[in-house]
């Protein structure tokens, strides 16, 4: 057992020695994984917010908003509504008052002829099922109906996005994660190559095929690691210094605020997947490297 | 011991290296392996310590088939081997060179110290272990080849050449040692050289030739033929 664990110990110095011997090629291999990683993890966030929001969005699927033109009257609008007895609740949000959260939301003191923002009367009907046939006869009264806002409708405009993120960051982690492997395998096998005489010479001296491979696979996981971790820290500060920023742009597009920012637990989770990820992403390079050029 | 039975190596373009080599080398027992540039001195080496397979024919180290063994590293381990061209590690030191093999093994560091110090006491490098091969010339390098070799005590020792970039001083002094250390720590030792003055130890020569790739003389000490004290 000891004499295994000191050779697990001479397998990490080993492997230490091998990076310090790679020279400038370590800080090409972590950048480009570290690129891919962090790319990864802003679209895992942004998969995990969306998804959030859009769950959130369903559980709504009861209520839905009505943006009145200009001259309506809010309160004939009610009375209106009110004659339809699946309607259980009704809001009215003024546009004074609407105007007024835009400005404390953005925090910044804009002129009040500026207001654009619609009277919305928010209503709550007992059933989902009971909304889009409501939603359907409103919607017909053009001249008091500038707009209608329904979760179901912004969910499916949500996946839309969401699916395009996915699209557009699997293909540029794709191709990050593809110059990543390339650049780790060939430095691996480079490294192979140029230590040949070397490592024939360990094999010819009896040196056990693991204690030789070991070091270059451990290399591996050792760029995946140090990539996850400036990865990791770099998403970190990412989220400290653009949640206000993104708080804003949720509030603006979707009236929704805290919520949908990843919680602490879910960054967690996203580093822990970037982490294994980078890993298992460079040492299977590693591995490869080794098994093409040190097997015989 | 060492057994060869009828070995043949022949490449795949149909170069015969090695025709019908038969020897047995007792345990102990140090030979010298002589022969012109390419009559087969080194591959015969290489066969030993598997660097090449061989066409045909059985060879055995140790009573040990070694055409049968699935992993070549135990068999290496019980082999301690020597090259021309020194094969030191060089972004290692003296001391570290010696004792790679043992740290791959997983000996402690107090088996280490225990035994690079005693085989860098046999070659005469004691006083050097903290040096980098750069820094030696190249008998000491050689010397310091010798050490790792022995450390591991292996029951069979190879060297291919030792001398073969070595002045004629240094070349008999590592031929000297050689001697020493056959006689102290009775390893089998099978050492390929073309200096002639290998006559001058009295050891056990065989020698291959380029014409026929087999074995043209095995002369034991006491029938050494008089040339060979002619030429020192």
């Amino acid at each position: 057992m000891m004499r295994f664990l000191r050779m697990l110990v001479r397998i990490f110095a080993e492997a230490g020695l091998g990076m310090w011997r790679s020279g400038w090629q370590n800080i090409v291999i972590i950048s480009i994984l570290m690129s891919t990683l962090v790319v990864f993890g802003i679209m895992l966030e942004f998969s995990v917010s969306l998804k959030k929001i859009a769950a959130n969005l369903l559980g709504s699927q009861t209520e839905f908003s009505i943006h009145l033109t200009d001259g309506t009257d809010p309160d004939s609008m009610k009375r209106k509504l009110n004659k339809f007895k699946e309607v259980v609740n009704m809001k009215l949000t003024t546009k004074e008052e609407a105007w007024e959260q835009t400005k404390s939301m953005l925090q910044i003191d804009l002129d009040d002829s500026l207001n654009s923002m619609p009277n919305t009367l928010t209503v709550r009907v007992s059933k989902p099922q009971e909304a889009a046939p409501l939603i359907y006869k409103v919607n017909g009264w053009k001249k008091e109906v500038e707009h209608i806002s329904y979760a179901p409708t912004m969910v499916r405009k949500l996946n839309v996005v969401k699916n395009l993120l996915i699209l557009l960051g699997t293909f540029i982690s794709g191709l990050l994660a593809a110059a990543t492997f390339v650049i780790n395998f060939n430095t691996i096998e480079l490294v192979i190559r140029s230590r040949k005489e070397e490592l024939n010479l360990l094999r010819f001296m009896g040196v056990t095929n693991w204690f030789i491979k070991g070091p270059f696979i451990l290399q591996g996981i050792l760029y995946g690691l140090v990539s996850a971790l400036v990865a990791g820290s770099l998403l970190i500060t990412i989220d400290v210094f653009a949640r206000y920023n993104w708080q804003k742009i949720m509030m603006q597009q979707f009236g929704l605020v805290d919520l949908f920012w990843p919680s602490g637990e879910e960054l967690t989770q996203v580093l822990i997947i970037l982490t294994i990820i980078g890993i298992l992403f460079s040492s299977s390079s590693s591995f490869w490297a080794t098994e093409r050029r040190l097997s015989a | 011991m060492i057994e060869l039975y009828r070995v043949c190596k022949e490449y795949d373009n149909g170069q015969v290296a090695l025709k019908d080599v038969s020897l047995h080398i007792p345990m102990g027992q140090m030979v010298f392996l002589i022969g012109e540039s390419g009559a087969g001195k080194s591959t015969l080496l290489k066969i030993l310590y598997k660097a090449e397979q061989f066409s045909s024919g059985r060879v055995l180290i140790g009573r040990v088939d070694i055409s049968r063994l699935a992993d070549y590293s135990q068999l290496r381990r019980r082999i301690g081997l020597i090259f021309q061209d020194y094969r030191l590690l060089n972004h290692l030191n003296v001391f570290d060179n010696v004792a790679y093999i043992l740290r791959a093994q997983g000996a402690s560091e107090k088996e280490i110290r225990y035994r690079v110090e005693g085989a860098l006491n046999v070659v005469g490098l004691l006083d050097r272990s903290k040096e980098m091969p750069q820094h030696l010339s190249g008998g000491e390098r050689q010397r310091v080849g010798i050490a790792r070799a022995i450390v591991i005590n292996p029951p069979v020792l190879l060297a291919d050449e030792p001398t073969g970039n070595l002045d004629p001083v240094n070349s008999l002094k590592i031929f000297q040692l050689f001697k020493e250390i056959n006689e102290k720590l009775k390893m089998t030792m099978l050492i390929a050289t073309h200096d002639p003055r290998v006559h001058q130890l009295k050891k056990r020569i065989i020698q291959l030739s380029v014409a026929d790739r087999q074995i043209v003389m095995d002369t034991e000490p006491s029938n050494l033929p008089m040339f060979g004290s002619l030429l020192l």
